[in-house]
C-alpha cells in the first residue's frame, strides 16, 4: 500500500512538474540513463544473491507458454474491445493492444504506418489512443500487482506488465511473486520487445 | 550505443534525416515531428519506419542485456559486501525516478493533455480489455501447465 501511494505520488509530482514548466527538456536522454542504472542494480541483485545458476537452469521451454499467454490473451480482448469502440474496426483494436505496455513505440509504428490507409487525422487519433491506452496498461500492472498475484497467480503480473516484465515492473514483480521469477520475467519482457513492432505493422496493414 | 546506431544509418543514408529525428529525442510521440516530416520522405517512411524502430529497440535492447550481465558479475564478485543486499530499495527508489520522469514526460506533452477527455475513454477500454485478456490467459497457463510443478514439489 505504502508503495502504491509513493508510485501515484512521484507520477503525480511528474505530471505537474511537466505541466507547469513551459521550456523543452530532454525527457528521453534521461529516462534511457535511469533505465540503464535500473538494469545495472537488477543484474547486481540477480549475481549478489548467489542462486545465480539455480536462476539460470530454471529456464525452460514451457517458460515460452507465459509470452504466448500474453500475446494470446491481450489480442483476443483487444479484438472483442472493438465491439464497444464502434469506430476502430477490429484490426485497429488489435494494433492498439499488441503495443503490449511499450506506448512510445507503438503509438510511433501506428501513426506513422496507418496514414496511408486512415488519413493523417484518424491515425494520429489512433495513435493517441495507443499511446494512452499502452500508458494506462503500465499504471495497472504497476499499482495492481499484488491485486493480480494474490488473485490470478504468480505469473499474471508478468502478463499483465507486458514489455515492461523487464525494467519498470521487475521489481514490483519479484516482490510480489518471487526472486524465482526474475528469469521468467527477463525473458517475457525481451520476447515481447521483440514482438512488437512485427505485430503493431501486421495489425496495422491488415 | 543509440546514438551510435542512429548516426551510422545517417551516414549510409539508409533513412532521411527527419524521420530519425523523432527517435532518438522523443520518447512520447509529438504531434510537430510526425507533422514535419516532408512529404518527399512520405512513401518511403511506411517501409523505413519500421526498420529504424526495429533498430532503435534491438540497440537499446542490447545495451539493457549487456548492462544486466555486467551486474550480474559484479556483483557475484563482490558478493560478500553488505551494502549489495540493499541494491533491491535503490531498485525500487529508480523506479520512482522513471516514474517521476515519465510523468514529466506526459505533463509536458500537449498532444495527451488536450486530448485526454477526447480519447481517455476508448484508450481506457482498449487498456482494461488488454491487460484482463493476458491476466485470465497467464492465469490459464498456470492452471493448466505450472500447478502439477508445485504438487511435486510439496
Amino acid at each position: 500500500m505504502k508503495k502504491n501511494i509513493a508510485i501515484v505520488l512521484f507520477f503525480g509530482a511528474g505530471c505537474l512538474a511537466g505541466l507547469l514548466q513551459s521550456g523543452k527538456i530532454d525527457v528521453h536522454g534521461l529516462s534511457l540513463y535511469i533505465l540503464y542504472a535500473l538494469m545495472f542494480q537488477v543484474g547486481l541483485d540477480m549475481g549478489s544473491n548467489g542462486k545465480l545458476k539455480e536462476l539460470l537452469n530454471s529456464l525452460s521451454p514451457k517458460l515460452l507458454l507465459v509470452p504466448t499467454a500474453t500475446i494470446c490473451g491481450t489480442l483476443l480482448f483487444s479484438a472483442a474491445a472493438a465491439l464497444v469502440l464502434s469506430r476502430w474496426s477490429v484490426a485497429e483494436c488489435m494494433a492498439v493492444g499488441s503495443g503490449f505496455a511499450y506506448y512510445s513505440l507503438s503509438s510511433i509504428l501506428i501513426t506513422q504506418l496507418k496514414e496511408a490507409s486512415i488519413g493523417l487525422q484518424a491515425a494520429t487519433e489512433l495513435g493517441t489512443i495507443a499511446l494512452l491506452a499502452n500508458i494506462f496498461r503500465e499504471m495497472t500492472a504497476l499499482l495492481c500487482a499484488p491485486l493480480i498475484r494474490k488473485h490470478f497467480g504468480r505469473l499474471a503480473p508478468i502478463s499483465a506488465a507486458g514489455v515492461n516484465s523487464m525494467d519498470v515492473l521487475l521489481p514490483a514483480i519479484t516482490r510480489c511473486s518471487g526472486k524465482e521469477m526474475i528469469p521468467v520475467a527477463i525473458f517475457h519482457g525481451l520476447l515481447i520487445d521483440l514482438s512488437v513492432p512485427f505485430f503493431v505493422s501486421f495489425f496495422c496493414k491488415l | 550505443m543509440l546514438l551510435g546506431a542512429c548516426a551510422l544509418v545517417q551516414r549510409f543514408h539508409l533513412i532521411p534525416p527527419p524521420i530519425l529525428s523523432i527517435f532518438p529525442f522523443c520518447p512520447l510521440m509529438a504531434e510537430g515531428n510526425v507533422r514535419r516530416v516532408p512529404s518527399l520522405c512520405r512513401n518511403m517512411n511506411v517501409i523505413s519506419c519500421t526498420k529504424v524502430t526495429l533498430l532503435f529497440n534491438l540497440s537499446n535492447m542490447f545495451t539493457i542485456i549487456l548492462l544486466m550481465a555486467a551486474g550480474a558479475l559484479t556483483g557475484h564478485l563482490l558478493r560478500h559486501i553488505r551494502l549489495l543486499r540493499q541494491v533491491e530499495k535503490s531498485a525500487s527508489l529508480t523506479v520512482f525516478a522513471l516514474l517521476f520522469v515519465l510523468g514529466l514526460s506526459i505533463g509536458s506533452n500537449q498532444l495527451i493533455i488536450e486530448n485526454l477527455d477526447r480519447f481517455g475513454w476508448q484508450a481506457a477500454v482498449l487498456a482494461t480489455a488488454g491487460t484482463a485478456g493476458s491476466i485470465l490467459a497467464a492465469a490459464l497457463v498456470v492452471q493448466l501447465f505450472f500447478n502439477k510443478k508445485k504438487e511435486k514439489k510439496a
